[in-house]
């Protein structure tokens, strides 16, 4: 286990989304969602790393959410077992807040480590000034702008799938909630999982080549003066 | 003076079109909003005291060293690493893998066990990890001529020759200062609540001040440890000549791109301060022979500016015959009119180079800190809360700003290989930015998105074609590959600064326009190209040391000549 700052967390989460295929912004916004969770010491480079490996590569089309009313699902023919990819589904919801102001939140069908949707999720209780209650099997969290409350099993919260999440609007607090603080100093993580990211993000780097360490960095001059 | 209102006159800042092209960026100066001013006008206001409580270091230049200072909340070390490095290991460049000397901004005072600590992963820099009581990692290379000189006459009791010192200007040149929780170091956010590192770069800054007392101290104490009986302490006046040398490469020009609302902020903060001063009805006498004294010292200043690069001493002579103009336009009373500032800098827009232009304007603040000073406070930036993208923006108002800030982008012609030539990418290597050639190597598959132009084009195309539902959320479900495009369009939106108007991977790209306008906001003078995509610069020449804030003045070295101060 080693500790990164939250910088280089974020850092490595969008490169490492940018190498496991998806698009720029998309790799954005990934790395601030996996730095989120790490700054309120949840496992978001474990999860990250786990999300990747299960959609390496596969394309967007395949995951894009049919945006029914009430539920979101991944209704393509794609063998992933139409699950939703929060990466994806994540962004889209953010992209769609402002409808939440006048609207009921959706729930989501099959969501791929569900956890992943909280970030994206504290967006929208900051964009509509609500708060909301992400639940699935044995998880409730309850978010807002400020806070961020978790009441389950540490398993079920970094579960794999989930076959149905849910988000209700105006939940009140916990009464003796988890506060979940900022704790802007970094965080341990895995070494394995950070190899794995490591991995995803390395398909974002040129292979070194000499003309590239002359001219790509701009040489030429001697130092020793 | 103080102004009556009906004195005033209002003055629009000048339009994002006009101050973000390159060619301008490349041709900012320092001025009284830059860090490194910032930074000593706060040591000075909050008597800043420093120390320094060790300085174990062996003849040779071997040891360690730690200079403390101390605010009105909080103290702060840099720990010095000095190593004997040799000749062929020498390289300012990224990938080197040994210094003459490694730093880390400690926050606090450092214990044995840090130091330790810090001793095994300090003098590695990438290699190795600091922790969050850390805040910059740094590294810096000896000037090998000057710094032996300065040595072997301080051994023989005499001072270092002024002309050497004028030539080369530092002892040491830093070649990475990284913050912001590089290799584990303490997140900005950590600290970006402490008043004393609320502005933009303040802890690199005090590292780099601190390095450069370093340099001087490390070559009397090895010029002492030679000559002990005999060996001089270098004259105060002539200390003060000495900066501190930054070599920079293409790493910088990414971070322009990649923090928008930063660069927003910079840009209209000194736009701001422009337009304070072009409003005033008139300048007081004071005011005039103030600004007369900062343009004489421009000109000494770039009379003394040495650079071999062509394209430098290109944009030098017009500086240089921009400068005598300015002097003659002067003397004939330019600034006895009605509205002398504004009317001066129209009058630069027509008569001067783009070197004369931006230098005139960042000299025109020098007489006015009571009225422009406070603007350093609104330099910061939270990339944050404009980072989501509102989806709800009805398409046409998005595509309104969209042909605002990039409809020039039409009009190049992006089927040609010369208008896409660059490529911005990572190397393996050392995880650094480069810069390469499509056409010529293989890099295509590694691009950043680092070309907002040809991005913003891409995007104009598709979105005219588009049929969908009518706001930006529907588009971007459908064309995610543009995300990050649109993210900037709103960014531009409501930070008219926020992107360059350029094409920032055409084949006349010249990163070193990019570096130049990041550096000119640290403060640095002497932009010294080594080729088009890497310089050195100075910084803090003629500035106090540590030990003479609360005594020498903090703000005149910025803009005083180095002859005066000997």
């Amino acid at each position: 286990m080693n500790t990164y700052s939250l910088n280089e967390i974020e850092a490595m989460g969008k490169r490492a989304a940018k190498g496991a295929g998806k698009h720029w912004g998309h790799a954005e916004e990934a790395g601030k969602a996996v730095r989120w969770l790490a700054q309120r010491d949840l496992p978001g480079p474990e999860l990250l790393a786990a999300c990747l490996s299960e959609f390496d590569h596969v394309s967007y089309s395949d995951l894009t959410p049919s945006l029914n009313e009430a539920v979101w699902q991944n209704t393509s023919s794609h063998d992933v077992l139409n699950q939703q990819c929060p990466l994806i589904t994540g962004p889209i919801l953010c992209d769609y807040a402002e409808e939440f102001k006048s609207h009921s939140i959706v729930d989501f069908k099959s969501v791929s480590h569900p956890l992943l949707l909280a970030p994206y999720m504290a967006i929208v209780a900051k964009t509509i000034e609500q708060t909301l209650k992400l639940s699935w099997s044995g998880v409730h969290i309850i978010i807002s702008e400020s806070q961020c409350h978790i009441d389950g099993l540490p398993l079920d919260l970094v579960a794999a799938r989930a076959d149905l999440v849910t988000c209700q609007q105006g939940a009140a607090p916990n009464k003796t909630p988890e506060n979940l603080n900022n704790t802007p100093t970094g965080r341990g993580v895995p070494k394995d999982v950070w190899a794995q990211l490591t991995t995803f993000s390395y398909r974002t780097y040129a292979p070194a080549t000499e003309a590239s360490r002359l001219s790509g960095a701009g040489a030429g001059v001697s130092d020793n003066d | 003076m103080a102004q009556s209102p009906d004195e005033m006159i209002k003055i629009a800042q000048r339009p994002a079109e006009q101050v973000m092209r390159l060619a301008r960026l490349g041709s900012f100066h320092q001025c009284r909003l830059s860090f490194m001013r910032t930074l000593l006008r706060r040591m000075e206001q909050e008597s800043w005291t420093f120390e320094r409580t060790a300085f174990d270091i062996d003849p040779i230049g071997v040891g360690h060293a730690i200079y403390t200072m101390h605010g009105p909340e909080r103290s702060y070390s840099l720990v010095c690493f000095a190593h004997d490095l040799q000749a062929d290991q020498r390289s300012d460049r990224v990938i080197a893998h040994a210094w003459d000397s490694t730093f880390t901004l400690f926050d606090g005072i450092p214990t044995q066990d840090d130091i330790e600590r810090l001793s095994q992963n300090v003098p590695k820099q990438e290699a190795g990890r600091i922790s969050s009581k850390e805040i910059c990692l740094s590294r810096a290379n000896r000037s090998v001529r000057l710094f032996k000189h300065v040595v072997d006459r301080l051994a023989k009791g005499q001072q270092p020759d002024p002309k050497q010192i004028k030539n080369v200007g530092y002892l040491m040149r830093t070649t990475a200062v990284y913050g912001s929780g590089k290799f584990g170091a303490a997140d900005r956010e950590a600290i970006a609540d402490r008043p004393e590192f609320k502005g933009p770069f303040q802890a690199e800054m005090l590292c780099v001040f601190l390095i450069r007392a370093f340099a001087l101290d490390l070559a009397e104490h090895m010029a002492h440890a030679q000559a002990p009986d005999i060996a001089a302490k270098i004259d105060p006046d002539l200390r003060r000549c000495f900066g501190v040398g930054n070599s920079t490469g293409l790493g910088l020009a990414p971070f322009i791109i990649n923090h928008p609302v930063l660069l927003n902020n910079w840009i209209a903060a000194r736009e701001e301060a422009l337009v304070r001063v072009r409003s005033l009805g008139s300048a007081s006498e004071q005011e005039q022979s103030k600004f007369m004294d900062v343009v004489s010292w421009a000109e000494q200043n770039a009379q003394s500016w040495q650079t071999t690069h062509p394209i430098q001493v290109e944009k030098l002579q017009h500086l240089k015959a921009d400068l005598t103009k300015l002097k003659d336009h002067l003397t004939l009373g330019a600034l006895n009119v009605a509205n002398p500032w504004d009317q001066l800098y129209l009058w630069t827009e027509s008569n001067l180079s783009l070197e004369g232009q931006e230098q005139t304007a960042s000299l025109m603040l020098e007489p006015y800190g009571d009225l422009v000073d406070d603007l350093a406070d609104t330099m910061g930036a939270d990339e944050n809360a404009s980072f989501r993208i509102y989806g709800a923006m009805p398409l046409d108002e998005f595509i309104a700003h969209a042909e605002r800030i990039y409809g020039w982008t039409r009009d190049l012609d992006w089927t040609s290989e010369d208008r896409c030539a660059r490529v911005w990418y990572v190397s393996q290597e050392k995880l650094e930015p480069r810069l390469g050639e499509r056409f010529q190597e293989p890099i295509e598959p590694f691009e950043q998105p680092l070309a907002p132009a040809r991005d913003a084009a891409r995007m104009l195309q598709d979105i005219t074609s588009w049929q969908g539902d009518q706001n930006v959320a529907a588009f971007l479900m459908r064309h995610p590959e543009h995300r990050h495009t649109a993210r900037r369009v709103q960014i531009t939106a409501e930070n008219p600064y926020a992107e360059i108007r350029d094409n920032t991977i055409d084949c006349d790209l010249l990163p070193i326009d990019l570096l130049r306008c990041k550096l000119s906001f640290f403060g640095a003078t002497h932009f010294d190209p080594r080729s088009d995509r890497w310089l050195r610069i100075n910084m803090f020449r003629g500035a106090p040391f540590p030990h003479e804030i609360g005594i020498e003045d903090v703000e005149a070295w910025a803009c005083s000549s180095l002859e005066q101060n000997q």
